[in-house]
């Protein structure tokens, strides 16, 4: 067995002494995480972002393009000193206006127009899908209507809870409760599948440490 | 003032211009925008810089004032140092040595980390699952069939379970997922909206 094979088990040991309790074993390891974790992801930035696109290949030729990261960075670094923070505010407000406008462009065509489309292009007519059955006995037809109106419940769920007023009010809040109802039952069921599916794959780690521990201290033949 | 109105000129103006390479197909806007993504990238990866500092501050005042556990900042420090040590001497995160430091306490501190939240999820699971209301009934009933279906003593239970548990997660859970995807995508786009707009600047302090 090699040294850091026995380092790495012990390491594991001592996060599981957590479950005895808070101790200083398991704060040692937790401290050793955090540092490394920092250390390594700072590695990883330096080396594979700001190195390259600064000095390396991947840096513009113009050297007033290549100037403005290096500008920003330094007025970042004057987020260190609360005095000089205002200053800072420029290179933050650079990176949310670009953040936001990329949340904005992923949501509209990463995530609600396949979805939209998604929901919106099932068919329920059982022939789509080389189904001989009438419509009403066909498992495609019920089980694409299942997902039209979860989906569409859960939506009125979340984006539809303004209390209507005017006429027809009584009939609009009517409407929306029974699909926000809907909605509702739908959520449960997609969060204890959810949850089953985190609480195995947690297991599924955890099986994997100790089969890793089997392994490297009676290793198998 | 002064830093706050151009903080918002910055914000509004880089932002539209990003935002406007989603939506115009023009060589020029789609370079710039792309020189724009990559200089947020690399300010993003400096900010990771000023992180490491400000973890640096607030361990060593630790170790100065003589706090509760002052002596695992050590470990922290020490930790820190020799990964960034080790990094630019042997050559950055690629190098064989790096490796060797993130398979042998990396990996294992990660992955027990995450092994171990199995005992609590286990404990949350014992706790979630009270029927108090119909909400609750169908939560534990879902959740115990896509448990149950997923593992080998479902299936010798009852032999539809991995077929139950299948429909679960193709029409009801699909359609959950998929309303709470739209909800949350269109909260995106609003709350990216306003930043974009000016009406929110979380940037100015």
């Amino acid at each position: 067995m090699s040294a850091g094979t026995l380092v790495a088990a012990i390491l594991t040991f001592m996060v599981w002494s957590y479950l005895l309790g808070d101790n200083p074993a398991f704060r040692i390891a937790e401290h050793l995480l955090v540092g490394t974790a920092i250390g390594f992801a700072v590695l990883v930035a330096w080396f594979n972002v700001v190195q390259p696109a600064l000095f390396g290949a991947a840096a513009p030729q113009s050297p007033v393009l290549a100037a403005v990261p290096l500008v920003l960075c330094l007025l970042l670094m004057a987020k260190v000193r609360p005095a000089w923070s205002a200053i800072g505010n420029i290179p933050v407000a650079f990176l949310l206006g670009v953040g936001a406008a990329l949340a904005v462009g992923g949501a509209l065509f990463g995530t609600l127009w396949p979805q939209v489309s998604a929901t919106a292009g099932l068919s329920l007519d059982p022939a789509d899908y080389g189904d001989p059955q009438p419509v009403l006995a066909s498992t495609f037809f019920w089980q694409n209507l299942a997902i039209l109106v979860g989906t569409i419940g859960t939506f009125f769920y979340f984006a539809f809870n303004i209390q209507p007023q005017g006429p027809l009010g009584g009939f609009r809040e009517a409407f929306t409760r029974f699909w926000s109802g809907i909605g509702r039952w739908v959520i449960m069921i997609t969060l204890g599948a959810l949850f089953a599916n985190t609480l195995l794959s947690r297991i599924a780690l955890l099986i994997g440490r100790v089969q890793w521990l089997l392994d490297a201290f009676w290793p198998a033949g | 003032m002064i830093s706050r109105t151009v903080a918002t000129v910055v914000a509004m103006s880089v932002g539209l211009l990003v935002l406007a390479d989603f939506f115009v197909n023009s060589d020029s806007i789609n370079a710039l925008g792309l020189y724009l993504v990559r200089i947020a990238s690399i300010v993003a990866a400096f900010t990771l810089v000023l992180g490491m500092v400000n973890v640096l501050t607030v361990h060593l005042g630790k170790i100065y004032s003589r706090d509760k556990g002052w002596p695992y900042s050590w470990v922290l420090l020490g930790a820190l140092f020799f990964t960034l040590g080790m990094g630019f001497l042997t050559g950055g995160p690629g190098s064989a040595w790096m490796q060797q430091v993130f398979e042998v306490v990396l990996f294992p501190l990660e992955a027990t980390l995450f092994s171990l939240l199995a005992f609590f999820s286990i404990v949350a699971a014992y706790r979630a699952f009270r029927v108090k209301s119909l909400e609750t009934g169908l939560f534990v009933t879902f959740g115990v069939i896509v448990l149950l279906g997923q593992v080998p003593i479902g299936a010798r239970l009852w032999d539809q379970l991995p077929v139950i548990k299948d429909w679960v997660l193709e029409v009801p859970a699909l359609a959950g997922a998929r309303g709470i995807l739209l909800g949350v995508a269109l909260g995106t786009a609003a709350t990216g909206l306003r930043v974009l707009l000016g009406i929110d600047r979380p940037y100015v302090d």
